[in-house]
């Protein structure tokens, strides 16, 4: 039986050589060693030669930088199981926690599927409100001017009639104005017909239509106030 | 390079103890954590693990001086 072998089976001190020596070893443990290599030369052989081969290994593992399979192995397994376990609080109130936790916070207010929908709802409900008010004022028709407001003093027209106009047309325009002749003829012909309180507009458009009537009208005007 | 020779015909089992006591220096207690073993098998692992390495290496020197 070697030395070697000899000092590992009848020196169980001996197993924890290597530990010895990297320095490594609980203090119970390197105490006992301590006091077993004083008295034993086998040990201290052993001793020797783990401290001859320990530079060498290192050199031998330095050359090959891949880490250890179990030690990887090891590292992976806590990755994996720190992840089924989840996300853990460490209790860090940082402000960049906080400000993630108001954020997160806002996001809850628009996590209901139902705010997005009450939101559209009420968008559609104020425009259908708005198109039913403006559908509740009265239409304004092209065809027609209404008169708003007190309504104004009679307004006058001046119509000079054509000399060969004959009395039922010069009658007719009258009524078409719906007025009444207040004056004329004059000497020039002119005659003055009032006419209800209208708005200057229908007054024209009134006037223009009768200055259509070529073969009846000469003039008309609207007699200022 | 005679270490690393002597390493590579060592079985895995057997590198991978080394390594992690000479090269990584971890405890025996974390190496028996790490490789889910007893402490006990750890200190044998490597004794016997040293003991191939020490064979080897005389291997490989006396190959090289009869070349």
């Amino acid at each position: 039986m070697s030395s070697q072998h000899q000092a590992a089976t009848d020196h169980p001190v001996a197993r924890l050589l290597p530990w010895y020596l990297s320095g490594t070893l609980k203090e119970s443990d390197r105490r006992a060693v301590d006091q077993h290599l004083a008295t034993c030369a086998d040990c201290r052989r052993e001793l020797d030669e783990l401290t001859a081969l320990r530079a060498p290994l290192k050199d031998a593992f330095t050359a090959e930088p891949m880490p250890s399979r179990s030690i990887k192995a090891s590292v992976m397994a806590q990755i994996q199981a720190a992840r089924a376990a989840g996300p853990r609080s460490t209790g860090d109130d940082s402000p960049r926690r906080v400000g993630e936790a108001v954020e997160q916070w806002f996001r809850n207010l628009f996590g209901p599927r139902w705010v997005p929908t009450l939101a559209a709802a009420l968008l559609i409900g104020q425009l259908a409100l708005l198109l039913w008010t403006a559908g509740q004022q009265s239409p304004v028709r092209s065809d027609t001017v209404t008169t708003r407001g007190i309504p104004g003093a009679p307004v006058r027209v001046v119509v000079v009639f054509q000399e060969s106009a004959s009395e039922a047309r010069m009658r007719a325009v009258i009524q078409t104005l719906q007025g009444r002749l207040v004056d004329g003829p004059t000497t020039d012909g002119r005659y003055t017909i009032e006419v209800g309180p209208s708005a200057v507009g229908v007054v024209e458009a009134q006037l223009q239509a009768l200055r259509q009537q070529t073969d009846v009208i000469r003039r008309a005007e609207r007699l200022a106030p | 390079m005679v270490t690393r020779l002597a390493l590579s015909k060592l079985s895995p089992e057997h590198q991978e103890i080394l390594r992690l006591v000479f090269y990584e220096e971890l405890p025996y207690e974390d190496i028996a954590t790490l490789l889910e073993i007893p402490e006990n098998t750890v200190k044998t692992r490597v004794f016997y693990a040293k003991q191939q390495l020490k064979r080897q290496m005389d291997r490989v020197i006396a190959r090289e001086s009869v070349l």
